[in-house]
């Protein structure tokens, strides 16, 4: 693959460097009951996620992060996404956004076309690792 | 830039990978602390070796076995030679730095570490010369101790002399640092620990493909270095020591190789080297390392050093000029390591974008993690230049950082 500007363009797109500048749900969560943590050796990004949970179920988050601008954005859209109905249909949510990101799946479908930003992470397979650490760190209950 | 003796062009010719495209960009391999290129003459001889002289060595009587012994002792010899050792039987092949390493850490805490006593490392270890002490200290009930690093980069000698007491049984410490370049000042350190009769494990790895040492002059108790960094091949690296040292230690692996005889009542070790080189050894390291140490002299390396040093300072001054970056390690003796932050922006999206010009860094922690911890960092962007890099690149690296500050807005 030809590894131009086009082509960095396709990575970091405007949704990515938008997120990247202005994550949404970031920070700490005042009335947060637990926290996650996501951590990958290899580049040392770190992603904590503050959860509200009230008996048992999900109903906010918010998340902090030390790492690159893939990863920022990615945690960014997933609590963006995942915020719009309280965590109602997170799992619906997680399994696209893996799947655009593992290649199984080809676009994100009418109802969440940002996460299509995603998909062009995957001709940079050292970043895929970068893009998944949020999702792989926030799985559905 | 044209030196006496040292012709960038025809230099680079030497190195044949050097000359590949990357996506329509020329390659502009600047990750020479992870690992360097390789001259023709390195990927000639491994050629050559499997192609015509391949056998085992040290248990033949043919043909091929006798003279491939012979050139793999005449590395032996070379390896010596190159490094300032007197005696070539303290050369000890191993399968790199990390290695050789190991084989210390594990022979004193066999033979020499005992519950109270103390291990001295510094703060700007790589992981190979941290890990292997932790795990010692943890065995033998040691103490690790660690030399704290200035805010430039630099060690606290300050801190040192304290640090070297009648509990310490060993002082490892890296030369020149991978993550921030700083040149250690080695002699004066080593006669600090000898002063206490402490002996020292030095961490050449990032110094020999830079200048020549001599350890007899260094007067270290152990050197360590891999064969990829020197421009030879991977799986092959040295650990040196004074036979005094390498005696006490015991054998570190065993097997066939390091045995003098062998019997269901006991068994007898070979003297030096063979001791610590059980089994067959990776051979084709060992040619391959020894025509990079021969390319290596036919180099006029006071030359190449300098143009090194050039390289650095352009890029250190070009750098400079990109709005919110700053450089990590700025210790007044440095090697041509540039480690780099952007305020603002992850040193993975620095690396991702470089290489979409053909420019190849290193972004992440160096296997320096708690250095990096130290100074608030997770991960650096980090180039680093072999003789080999032109000028030219430099600039296309400073141009390129330029763009992507921009890009970034
Ligand atoms: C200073 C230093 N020490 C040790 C090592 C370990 O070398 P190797 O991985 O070749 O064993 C490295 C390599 O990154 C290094 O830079």
């Amino acid at each position: 693959m030809k590894k131009d500007t086009e082509s960095l363009r396709q990575l970091y797109q405007a949704t990515i460097l938008d997120h990247n500048k202005n994550p949404r749900h970031f920070g700490v969560l005042p009335e947060y009951t637990e926290t996650i943590e996501g951590y990958n050796p290899l580049c040392g990004d770190k992603v904590t996620f503050y959860l509200k949970r009230v008996e048992g179920k999900l109903e906010a988050a918010t998340f902090e992060c030390a790492a690159c601008a893939i990863c920022k954005a990615s945690a960014s859209m997933l609590l963006e996404l995942a915020m719009r109905d309280n965590f109602c249909s997170y799992k619906e949510l997680h399994a696209t956004g893996l799947g655009l990101l593992d290649g199984s799946q080809s676009d994100a479908g009418k109802a969440i076309t940002e996460l299509d930003a995603l998909g062009g992470i995957r001709s940079f397979p050292s970043r895929i690792a970068c893009a998944r650490l949020a999702w792989d760190t926030l799985k559905p209950d | 830039m044209v030196y006496k003796n040292f012709d960038i062009e025809a230099v680079r010719a030497d190195f044949p990978i050097l000359g590949r495209e990357l996506g329509g960009h020329p390659l502009t391999y600047l990750d020479n602390a992870a690992t360097a290129q390789k001259p023709q003459s390195v990927i000639e001889a491994l050629r050559r070796y499997y192609a015509h002289e391949n056998a085992n060595i040290h248990r033949g009587v043919h043909y091929l076995s006798e003279h491939l012994t012979e050139a793999y002792e005449e590395t032996r010899s070379m390896v010596a030679n190159f490094i300032g050792a007197k005696d070539a039987a303290e050369v000890i092949f191993t399968r790199g730095a990390t290695e050789s390493i190991n084989l210390i850490a594990q022979g004193f805490t066999e033979s020499i570490l005992k519950q109270g006593d103390e291990i001295l490392i510094t703060h700007m270890e790589h992981h190979a010369n941290i890990v292997p002490w932790q795990i010692a200290a943890e065995k033998s009930g040691a103490k690790l101790k660690v030399v704290p690093v200035l805010a430039d980069g630099s060690l606290d000698m300050e801190a040192v002399p304290a640090l070297l007491n009648e509990r310490t049984r060993i002082f490892a410490f890296v030369h020149t640092s991978n993550t921030l370049g700083t040149i250690n000042p080695a002699v004066e350190l080593i006669e600090m620990a000898h002063a206490r009769n402490i002996p020292v494990l030095l961490d050449g790895s990032q110094v020999v493909p830079h200048a020549q040492v001599d350890v007899s002059e260094l007067d270290c108790d152990f050197f360590v270095f891999s064969g990829h960094k020197l421009f030879g091949p991977t799986g092959i690296g040295v650990l040196w020591g004074k036979r005094e040292w390498l005696e006490r230690l015991p054998p570190y692996q065993s097997g066939g190789d390091m045995i003098e005889r062998v019997d269901f009542e006991g068994t007898t070790f070979k003297g030096l080297p063979g001791k610590f080189e059980a089994g067959t050894p990776h051979i084709a390291g060992v040619i391959g390392l020894g025509a990079a140490i021969k390319y290596l002299k036919g180099l006029d390396r006071t030359a190449a050093l300098a143009h090194e040093q050039k390289l650095l300072e352009v890029a250190t001054k070009g750098l400079l000029e990109v709005p919110g970056l700053s450089i990590f390690g700025t210790a007044p003796e440095k090697a041509s390591v540039l480690s780099f932050v952007i305020e603002g922006l992850h040193p993975h999206d620095i690396g991702t974008f470089l290489n979409a010009d053909g420019i190849a860094i290193r972004a992440g922690h160096h296997c320096t993690q708690p250095l990096l911890k130290e100074f608030g960092f997770a991960a650096t962007a980090r180039a680093s230049f072999a003789f080999y890099n032109s000028l030219e690149e430099v600039e296309r690296l400073v141009a390129a950082v330029h763009k992507l500050r921009k890009f970034f807005g």
